[in-house]
């Protein structure tokens, strides 16, 4: 079946366009949390959502439900122990993760029928988003858009140097908290389109990505969310076009635009 | 005096772990002074400067900025700080200097004022020729320019710098306390300069602040460089290495 044909196709119609507002996500958080060295932040949570979402199909409701605030209270615990407890920020990522996928896996083998479920969620499929998802993800992707265009300043200064921002009167603290809690978001509402395993590399790459251009701030921010929406339409179409799983797809497009990024870099 | 002080610290004590870093500390600072803020290594110098800006909580006592206590402030864009080199600076951040220079600048000011302050400030410190350059591809001198620059884009009252001169080279050096002189002399900013080099200061300050955790002289620094008691409290070398560039 050629692209034209697929095109046709509602799923597909779904897929792009839940595509496009995962990207504007990835692209503009994610340039926050590379640069803040906290690109396994998202690692991380997509461990604790996984662990949430296990423990909504054991207890029979619905994933959502419980994986928004745990994900949530799960990022927080990360900030906490990394600020007050004095553990380093990738210990205490470390930490946390490691307790939510224990939990999961055990929930797992405790169950009995909804390890296939469990499989969608740790690889995900965004060819089988529903309409009531996309505009979740779609509002989602307004209200940070709105985050960083209202507080651009603000997360910018904090980016560059956290101690000097608190000399303007910049709570750094909120910042970090409102930073990790869209994350957290992120995560727990994307973890069914791009799969707990993957979505981290697409908050990650992204940024990763943009940076090697060495353009302005601002610059970076626009290239990042633009290589985020090329990888992914393009790893969709890839996807349909050969047959091979979708998030999976996604990814190895992404690293292909970073590497045909570096290779463009070096040469120039 | 009539005037109303821009900082009043009073009885200020800041400890780490029950180790005291500054003890029971009291001055007052005023529009146009220029001070020293000089004493030996570990003496609190950083920690007295972090806890005014708010950075540090004070164990006892309290800090007062332009006539509110500190709790209270929100005027920060009305304090300039240059920090040390060695400061919190993120190099991975792919920020122009005018970017840079533009992040002190609250958001309540419209964009064509951000971007005639900013171009403004580069002009003043010679530096426009950088604006579109990456911070992070700049070397030292030029680095300390920018951060200067966006220390004082919001033309501050009150400027805080640590350390300023360890990046510079002895001719930028000059040029650079010449430029803070001018700020001094001619818009009346009141400026606190931390430095171990109190010698050197001598020449721009007329004020000297010298803690070791505590307070050793507060003043002006023509009576401290005439002062018998600080002549016999420092040994007549050390207050002469203190005082023989003060004019």
């Amino acid at each position: 079946m050629d692209i034209i044909s697929l095109l046709q196709y509602d799923f597909v119609h779904r897929a792009f366009l839940v595509g496009v507002f995962v990207s504007i996500i990835s692209g503009t958080l994610g340039l926050f949390l590379v640069l803040r060295k906290m690109s396994l932040l998202g690692d991380g949570l997509a461990h604790v959502s996984f662990g949430a979402v296990t423990l909504g199909l054991f207890v029979g409701i619905y994933p959502y439900t419980i994986s928004i605030p745990l994900t949530i209270l799960g990022a927080l615990l990360m900030v906490y122990l990394n600020h007050k407890a004095r553990v380093y920020a990738d210990a205490a990522i470390g930490v946390v993760s490691a307790a939510s996928i224990a939990a999961g896996v055990i929930l797992a083998s405790k169950s009995k029928g909804f390890n296939t479920d469990v499989m969608s969620y740790l690889f995900g499929n965004i060819l089988t988003v529903r309409i009531d998802e996309v505009i979740v993800v779609a509002v989602l992707a307004l209200g940070v858009v709105t985050v960083v265009i209202h507080y651009y300043r603000v997360l910018f200064a904090t980016t560059f140097d956290e101690e000097y921002a608190r000399t303007l009167g910049i709570h750094t603290q909120v910042v970090n908290a409102v930073l990790v809690t869209c994350t957290a978001l992120t995560i727990a509402l994307c973890i069914k389109v791009i799969g707990a395993f993957l979505i981290s590399s697409v908050l990650i790459i992204p940024a990763v990505t943009a940076l090697q251009l060495g353009a302005s701030f601002k610059r970076t921010l626009i290239y990042s969310v633009c290589f985020a929406l090329i990888s992914m339409i393009g790893g969709i179409m890839l996807s349909l076009l050969t047959n091979t799983p979708t998030g999976a797809t996604i990814v190895l497009v992404h690293v292909a635009t970073l590497g045909a990024v570096l290779t463009v870099m070096r040469v120039r | 005096m009539n005037k109303k002080p821009l900082v009043a610290i009073s009885h200020l004590s800041v400890s780490y772990h029950d180790q005291q870093a500054v003890s029971d500390i009291s001055f007052e600072i005023y529009a146009s002074d220029f001070v020293g803020l000089a004493g030996p290594n570990g003496a609190g110098k950083t920690t007295l400067l972090r806890t005014i800006l708010g950075l540090e909580k004070p164990t006892h006592g309290s800090v007062s900025l332009f006539g509110k206590d500190q709790k209270e402030f929100r005027a920060w864009h009305t304090i300039g700080y240059l920090p040390q080199q060695k400061t919190s600076v993120n190099h991975l951040l792919p920020a122009t200097v005018e970017e840079v220079v533009a992040l002190s600048i609250p958001d309540s000011w419209d964009r064509r004022t951000v971007r005639e302050s900013v171009r403004a400030v580069l002009n003043e410190l010679g530096i426009t020729h950088l604006s579109h350059k990456l911070f992070s591809t700049l070397s030292g001198g030029q680095k300390q320019r920018a951060l200067l620059a966006r220390a004082l884009v919001t033309k501050p009252a009150l400027l805080f710098l640590d350390e300023p001169s360890a990046a510079l080279d002895p001719q930028a050096r000059d040029t650079f306390f010449a430029l803070l002189k001018k700020l001094n002399k001619e818009q009346g900013t009141a400026i606190v300069l931390v430095t171990h080099d109190a010698g050197y200061v001598g020449a721009y300050a007329n004020k000297l602040l010298y803690i070791d955790t505590h307070l050793i002289y507060f003043g002006d620094f023509a009576h401290f460089c005439q002062s018998e008691q600080m002549n016999k409290y420092f040994g007549p070398h050390d207050h002469h290495i203190i005082c023989h560039q003060h004019t």
